[in-house]
C-alpha cells in the first residue's frame, strides 16, 4: 500500500478483503445479462409511457368501481377509491426511478469527491473524512435514514436527504482506497513532476480511473435506494398520499389484503422487474469493467474496501 | 491475536463516540424548538422557559452531551415526549422481541444460504448454479415489506397456518408470530450470503490444499464437510459481522409489517410522533449494536482462524 | 537409487499408455497431455522435465484422478500392477488407492496444507481415515511420521499450524502426510521449486532416503535439469503435451537426440553433464 499508512487501513482485515473480492458471481454470462437487464427496465419504462396515454389517470377516482378485480380494463384492478392500480404503479415508476437515480448519483458525487480528497491529500482531512464514514456505516442504513427523516420531516425531501447522507460513505471508502493505490502509480507521479497542481492532477488524471468501481457499484446501489424509498413510503415516512409511489400504493392496499389482494401484491411485481433489470445491468457492467478490487457487500449497509 | 483484538477494540472507540454524537445531535438538528413540539399549542413564554430548564436545554451543549451520555449509560435516556415516562422503561421491554426476530432471521438465512451456496459452488456454471443465481437476483430485488405482505396473504389469510400479525404472550406464540417476519428478513439477507459464500466456496474448492487432501485419500464428504466448510467459515463470519447492519435494516421494516412490538416499530411510531428522546435512544442502541457485533465477529474470526496473529 | 536401476527384474508398478487429456478452449479443445506412455518400476525414480505448461503436472494429477472439469481424459490407460486402470476407477476405489498406493506432493507446501488445522490434526485425520488407529495410536504414529521426515522437536510441532513452519518444514510435513499410507508410488510435482536452494537438497535427500526405506517409486517432475540429473534413474522429456524423448538419465542428458532436449540443456547455465555421469549408472 502507500508509504503513508493510516489507522483506517487496519480496519479492513484481510478476511474482509477476501470477502469483498467474492461479491461478484463472475460467470461468463455477465455480458448478456446487461442486455437482458436493460431490456427489462426499458420495457417497464416504455409500458409506463404507453400507459400514461392509454390507461385512466392515476388519480382519477371512480367511486362506482372501487376494489374491482383485475380485468381487461384494469389489469391490476382498482383500489378503494376506484383508482386504476396499474396506472398508479406505472406513474410511480417515474417517481421512484427518478428519486433513486438522483439520490444515488448525488451520493456518488459527494462520496467520490470526499474519498478522492481524503486519499490524495491525507493528513487530518483524511482522518476526519474516514472517521465520518466509519460512523455513518456503523448505523443500520434505514435507521440513519429514518433518523434524518425525523429531523427533516416525512416526505420526499426527508427521504432524499436521508439517502444521500447515509449513502455517500461507501463511495468515499472505495474512492479513497483506489486513490491511495493510484497515487503511487507512474503516470500520476509523472504529472506531478511536470508541475501540475494537485487539484488538476486529482480532477483530470486520477478521477476518471477511480470513479469506475463506484459507477459500477452505483447501479446495484440504485436498486437498494428504490427499495428504501418504497419501504419508507410504505412506513408512512416517505412520499405521502395521494401521490402514486410503489410503497405507498402497497401500504394503501394492506387493509384490503384479504378482499382486494391485487392492490398490495401486483405493484410489487413491477418493483421486482425493475430491480432485477438494474441488478443485471450492474452485473454486466462489473464484468465489462472487470471491477476486481470491488467492495462490498453493501447491499444496504456495508462497505469494506479492498485496501 | 491479543494485539489484533486490542487494536480492533481501540479502533471502535472513536466510532462509538461518533455514534453518540450523531444520536445526541438529532434533537438539535431538528428545525423548530423541541420544547414547542412538546408543548404544541400551549407554548406560552413562561411554559417554554420552564420546560427548557426541565429538559436541561438551557445548559451548554457540552453539558447537555454529558447529560445524554450519563442517561444512556444508565439506560434511562430521559423522558419520552409522547408517553411522559422514562425512555429506558419503554425501550427495554421491546428488546426481547427484536432480538428474537434478529436471531430467528439469521438462523433461517444461514439455513437457506449454506445448502444453496454449496449446490451452486459444486455445480459451478451448470444449470443449478444459474438457477440459484437467478433466484438470488430476484429475491434481492424484492421489497421486504412486500414479501411480508405476500407471505401474510398466502400463509396466514388464505392457508391460515400462522397468525397474520402480532407477537403473542407465550414462547410458542412468539415463534409462530415471528416465523413469517423472519422468513421475510431471511429472504432479504440470504441473496447476499449465498453470493459471497458461493464464491468463497469456489475459491476453497479450487485451492491446492483441497486437491492435496483428496490426493491423501480422504472421502469426499470429509473433504467438503471438514476442510472446505471450515475454511469458508472464516470469511462467512466476517461477512455476517458486516451484514449485521443489513439484517437490522430488514427487521426494522418487517416489524412494522407484522406489528411486532420491537424496537423497529417503536422507531417508526416515534418519528410520526416526533418523540426525539426515543429516536435518539434507538439510534444509539442500533449503532452500538452494530459496533458490538462487528467486534464480536472479529473475536470469533480470531478464534477460528489460526493465522490471525496481527 | 542406483540399486533400483540395476535391478532389472524390478516389478512394473504402473504402465501408462497413450494418456490423452484435453481442456476446452473458446473454440475446440487443447491437448494438455498428448498420447503419453511410460512405465514405472518398483523403487525407481523417473524424472519428468519440460518447461512450464508442457503437461507434466496434468499427467501426474490425472493419475490420482485430480483432473476435474473442465479437463477431460480423452483416451489411454494407466494400468496399476494388479490390472486396475487408474483412469477409470470408481470413486471409492480411487480413494482406497490414493495415499495408500499412490501419493502425491505438490510444489507449494503452504498451499497444499489446510491452513486452519494443525499439523497433528491433518496427520491424524489421514491416519484415522485408513482405519485401524485409535486416537492415541494415531497420535503416536503422527509423531513417528514427523520423526521419519526429520522434523526436530516433533512433539512440539504437532500443535503448530502450517503458517508457523518454514517452507522446508512444511514440505517435510506434506511428505509425512504422503508416506502415511506407505505408498508404492510417490508423485512429486516440483517438490522443491518453491524452496531455497539449500533446502532443496535436504528435501530431495529425504525423498531418496524414504524411497530406500519403503522401496517406493518416485515420479519427480521438475524443470531443473540439475536435480533430474542427480536423482532420476530414467528421464522423460515433455514438450507440448508429448513425450519427446525418454531413456536413462545419462543417455538423455549426455546425448540428447531430440532438438527440444538439446535446447533445454542449452538453457541451463552450467551443463549438468558431469553430475549425470556421476549419478547415472
Amino acid at each position: 500500500m502507500s508509504s503513508r499508512s493510516s489507522p483506517y487501513d487496519t480496519q479492513r482485515t484481510s478476511a474482509a478483503r477476501r470477502v469483498a473480492q467474492r461479491l461478484r458471481w463472475g460467470s461468463a454470462s455477465g455480458r448478456r445479462s446487461a442486455g437482458v437487464g436493460l431490456t427489462l427496465v426499458g420495457v417497464v419504462v416504455l409500458v409506463s409511457v404507453i400507459g400514461h396515454f392509454v390507461l385512466s389517470s392515476p388519480t382519477a377516482l371512480k367511486l362506482e368501481s372501487t376494489l374491482a378485480h383485475p380485468s381487461v380494463h384494469h389489469p391490476f384492478g382498482t383500489d378503494d377509491l376506484g383508482r386504476d392500480v396499474l396506472s398508479r404503479t406505472l406513474a410511480a415508476t417515474w417517481l421512484d426511478l427518478g428519486v433513486a437515480f438522483a439520490t444515488t448519483y448525488v451520493g456518488v458525487l459527494v462520496g467520490v469527491l470526499l474519498g478522492a480528497v481524503a486519499g490524495y491529500l491525507g493528513g487530518w482531512l483524511e482522518r476526519v473524512i474516514m472517521r465520518l464514514t466509519d460512523v455513518v456505516i456503523a448505523f443500520p442504513f434505514i435507521v440513519l435514514v429514518i433518523a434524518i427523516v425525523a429531523i427533516v420531516g416525512p416526505g420526499i425531501e426527508g427521504v432524499a436527504i436521508g439517502l444521500v447522507a447515509a449513502g455517500w460513505a461507501f463511495y468515499a471508502r472505495f474512492t479513497r482506497a483506489e486513490m491511495l493505490s493510484l497515487r503511487e502509480r507512474e503516470y500520476i507521479q509523472a504529472a506531478r513532476t511536470l508541475g501540475f497542481s494537485r487539484r488538476r492532477i486529482v480532477l483530470r488524471h486520477a478521477l476518471p480511473n477511480i470513479i469506475r468501481p463506484s459507477l459500477t457499484y452505483s447501479v446495484s446501489d440504485m436498486v437498494l435506494n428504490i427499495l428504501y424509498i418504497a419501504s419508507l413510503s410504505y412506513l408512512g415516512l416517505g412520499i405521502q398520499p395521494p401521490t402514486a409511489e410503489w410503497g405507498a400504493i402497497i401500504s394503501d392496499g394492506q387493509q384490503y389484503l384479504l378482499t382486494a389482494w391485487w392492490i398490495s401484491t401486483l405493484p410489487g411485481v413491477v418493483v421486482v422487474i425493475v430491480g432485477v433489470g438494474l441488478v443485471l445491468v450492474g452485473d454486466g457492467l462489473a464484468d465489462r469493467f472487470r471491477v476486481r478490487r470491488e467492495l462490498v457487500i453493501d447491499t444496504a449497509g456495508v462497505a469494506a474496501t479492498t485496501q | 491475536m491479543g494485539g489484533f483484538l486490542l487494536r480492533r477494540a481501540l479502533d471502535a472507540i472513536p466510532v462509538l463516540i461518533g455514534v453518540t454524537l450523531v444520536s445526541f445531535a438529532l434533537i438539535h438538528l431538528a428545525p423548530g424548538d423541541p420544547v414547542r413540539i412538546l408543548l404544541q399549542g400551549h407554548a406560552t413564554p413562561a411554559n417554554v422557559v420552564a420546560l427548557r430548564r426541565q429538559l436541561g436545554l438551557d445548559r451548554s451543549l457540552p453539558e447537555q452531551y454529558w447529560q445524554f451520555i450519563r442517561s444512556a449509560a444508565t439506560f434511562s435516556f430521559g423522558r419520552s415526549f409522547e408517553y411522559q415516562t422514562s425512555v429506558g422503561g419503554i425501550v427495554a421491554p421491546r428488546i426481547a422481541a427484536s432480538a428474537m426476530l434478529i436471531a430467528y432471521s439469521l438462523l433461517l438465512a444461514i439455513a437457506m444460504a449454506v445448502p444453496l451456496a454449496f449446490t451452486a459452488a459444486l455445480g459451478r456454471d451448470r444449470l443449478r448454479d444459474h438457477a440459484i443465481r437467478l433466484g438470488t437476483t430476484v429475491t434481492f430485488a424484492m421489497p421486504t415489506f412486500w414479501v411480508g405482505l405476500v407471505l401474510a396473504l398466502v400463509v396466514s389469510l388464505k392457508l391460515r397456518w400462522l397468525p397474520p400479525s402480532g407477537y403473542g404472550t407465550t414462547f410458542l406464540q412468539h415463534v409462530q408470530g415471528l416465523t413469517l417476519p423472519a422468513i421475510a428478513v431471511a429472504l432479504y439477507l440470504s441473496p447476499l450470503l449465498i453470493r459471497v459464500m458461493r464464491s468463497s466456496l469456489i475459491d476453497t474448492l479450487s485451492s491446492e490444499y483441497v486437491e492435496a487432501t483428496r490426493a491423501r485419500g480422504l472421502s469426499e464428504p470429509r473433504v467438503l464437510g471438514k476442510h472446505v466448510l471450515r475454511n469458508s467459515l472464516t470469511s462467512t463470519v466476517t461477512l455476517l459481522g458486516l451484514l449485521f447492519a443489513v439484517l437490522l435494516s430488514g427487521t426494522v421494516v418487517v416489524e412494522n409489517v407484522f406489528a411486532i412490538p420491537g424496537l423497529g416499530s417503536l422507531l417508526v411510531n416515534s418519528v410520526s410522533a416526533r418523540d426525539f428522546p426515543i429516536i435518539q435512544a434507538l439510534t444509539l442502541i442500533f449503532g452500538v449494536a452494530v459496533i458490538a457485533v462487528g467486534l464480536l465477529a472479529d473475536f470469533v474470526y480470531a478464534a477460528i482462524d489460526p493465522r490471525v496473529r496481527l | 537409487m542406483e540399486a533400483a536401476t540395476d535391478s532389472h527384474e524390478a516389478r512394473t508398478l504402473l504402465r501408462v499408455r497413450n494418456l490423452t487429456v484435453s481442456f476446452p478452449l473458446p473454440a475446440g479443445r487443447a491437448l494438455a497431455v498428448d498420447r503419453v506412455s511410460f512405465d514405472v518400476r518398483q523403487g525407481e525414480t523417473i524424472g519428468v522435465v519440460g518447461e512450464s505448461g508442457c503437461g507434466k503436472s496434468t499427467t501426474l494429477k490425472t493419475l490420482v484422478g485430480l483432473v476435474g472439469a473442465p479437463g477431460r481424459v480423452d483416451a489411454g490407460q494407466a494400468l496399476w500392477g494388479d490390472g486396475r486402470d487408474l483412469l477409470h476407477m470408481p470413486r471409492p476405489g480411487l480413494r482406497e488407492l490414493r495415499g495408500r498406493e499412490v501419493a502425491m506432493i505438490f510444489q507449494d507446501p503452504l498451499e497444499s496444507l489446510d491452513p486452519v488445522f494443525s499439523i497433528g490434526d491433518q496427520l491424524r485425520e489421514v491416519l484415522r481415515s485408513r482405519g485401524g488407529f485409535s486416537k492415541a495410536a494415531a497420535r503416536r504414529e503422527a509423531l513417528h511420521l514427523l520423526e521419519r521426515v526429520h522434523i526436530p522437536a516433533a512433539d512440539r510441532r504437532l500443535a503448530d499450524y502450517p503458517h508457523q513452519l518454514s517452507g522446508g518444514m512444511r514440505q517435510r510435513v506434506t511428505i509425512a502426510l504422503a508416506i502415511a499410507g506407505s505408498p508404492a508410488l510417490l508423485l512429486a510435482d516440483e517438490p522443491t521449486t518453491a524452496l531455497d536452494v539449500t533446502i532443496q537438497d535436504q528435501i530431495l535427500s529425504l525423498l531418496a532416503e524414504l524411497q530406500d526405506e519403503l522401496d517406493m517409486a518416485i515420479v519427480l517432475v521438475s524443470h531443473d535439469l540439475g536435480i533430474i540429473a542427480q536423482y532420476a534413474d530414467r528421464v522423460l522429456v515433455m514438450h507440448a503435451g508429448q513425450v519427446v524423448e525418454g531413456g536413462t538419465a545419462s543417455e538423455v542428458l549426455n546425448t540428447p537426440r531430440h532438438p527440444h532436449t538439446a535446447a533445454l540443456l542449452a538453457s541451463v547455465p552450467r551443463m549438468p553433464g558431469e553430475t549425470a555421469v556421476r549419478h547415472g549408472i
